[in-house]
């Protein structure tokens, strides 16, 4: 092996390891969830979506979305090709519920999403399937048989103004309009049912 | 929670994907040029050869993620054309890649396996830098092969550089035609059985 190949070896483990320091002193600043500790968090869900509902005044997540404020109003199609918005809503409680279909345990939640939305009358799941085709997922949502809205965020623009960084994440908006929080991860039905009770004792 | 774009200024917004794809790429680049001094080769050639091996090898991508996942696309093949970097397949690009490169041979007159094992230095090298782009783009990292498990992402780049190390090393010490296109299959294997 001569010089110059040492050196571009040399140069490319070099490379390595500083995104490797980079990317590791980078997570020790933001706790990205992973989706292996996404069933972890479960249990510690049950806390967080307490502390979502007692401190919906002072927690915020970051400047452009904020707990407390006017949720971000989006317009996508849904899977009959109508646009749905996020404002036809009001006067309902919504689960906003980012999802895709590779995501297990997206899959493992949407038969709770769609009990939780058949059950009560004053709240809607709305399901925003992220950056996947339309087929596919129109395939996925009749195969499971579920009944709530699903709309198509194609280009990823709402998942990215939502901060979604993983599957699933929901968020829960009032009947004004309003963000009441957002969990990431999979919630199970009793979850849910706390977080909307939660939501119900408060107004 | 992370910033899905690595530049965003009005309405130019560049994402993780295509910066980490832009450096890894101009890396391939110089190193795909100073190689072919190694190999005793036209360096105006072999840079000619890398841009038309980039292109092919996105095609090849595309193709094999809608061949892979056909079932969408049934008649419905002008969506293939809507893609996002959500949508592509490293094997599809390698096998395009490769196909193109057994044309590139022929018309250059240039030994195939010579070839293979040149560019296949420069696309280990642009994968051990690549694959990070998995730690800033989250719905890239889970919805890859590799998506199990964070630390999957060093092993995988660690698993490029040996390749790249391996391929220098025994390209040079034993002198057998199959050695780049076996480690080339071991590493491609290996990517999608972490």
């Amino acid at each position: 092996m001569n010089k110059r190949i040492l050196i571009i070896i040399l140069v490319a483990i070099e490379l390595v390891a500083g995104l490797f320091y980079f990317t590791s002193s980078k997570d020790k600043k933001e706790d990205i969830p992973s989706e292996s500790s996404i069933s972890n968090n479960v249990d510690k869900n049950e806390e967080k979506v307490e502390e979502i509902v007692e401190e919906e005044d002072t927690e915020s997540i970051e400047p452009d979305i904020a707990i407390g404020e006017l949720a971000p109003d989006f317009t996508l199609v849904n899977l009959d090709g109508e646009e749905v918005s996020l404002s036809d809503f009001r006067g309902k409680y919504v689960l906003i519920n980012f999802w895709a279909t590779w995501c297990k345990y997206c899959d493992i939640e949407m038969p709770d999403l769609d009990r939780l939305n058949e059950e009560n009358d004053d709240l809607v799941v709305l399901a925003v399937n992220v950056m996947e085709e339309k087929a596919l997922v129109d395939k996925y949502i009749k195969e499971g048989g579920y009944k709530f809205p699903v709309v198509l965020d194609e280009k990823g623009e709402v998942a990215i103004t939502y901060l979604v960084s993983a599957f699933p994440t929901s968020y829960f908006v009032d009947k004004e309009g309003i963000l009441l929080g957002g969990v990431p991860g999979m919630m199970t039905y009793a979850q849910m049912n706390q977080v909307l009770e939660g939501i119900r004792g408060n107004e | 929670m992370n910033n899905i774009s690595f530049f965003s200024y009005k309405s130019i917004n560049i994402s993780y994907f295509m910066a980490f794809a832009i450096i890894s790429g101009v890396l391939a680049y110089i190193l795909s040029s100073l190689l072919a001094k190694e190999y005793k080769m036209d360096k105006s050639k072999i840079q000619d050869m890398y841009l038309t091996l980039l292109i092919i090898g996105f095609i090849g991508a595309r193709l094999g993620y809608v061949f892979w996942n056909f079932k969408p696309f049934k008649g419905k093949l002008l969506s293939i054309l809507s893609l996002s970097h959500y949508n592509l397949s490293l094997l599809g690009g390698v096998v395009g890649a490769i196909l193109a490169l057994i044309i590139l041979a022929r018309m250059y007159k240039i030994n195939f396996n010579n070839l293979l094992s040149l560019f296949a230095t420069s696309f280990y090298f642009a994968m051990a830098i690549g694959v990070w782009v998995l730690k800033f783009d989250y719905l890239l990292f889970m919805s890859s092969s590799i998506g199990k498990s964070e630390n999957n992402i060093l092993l995988v780049s660690a698993m490029f550089l040996l390749a790249m190390v391996l391929e220098k090393y025994l390209k040079n010490r034993v002198k057998n035609k199959y050695i780049t296109p076996t480690i080339l299959i071991v590493v491609m294997a290996l990517y999608y059985l972490i």
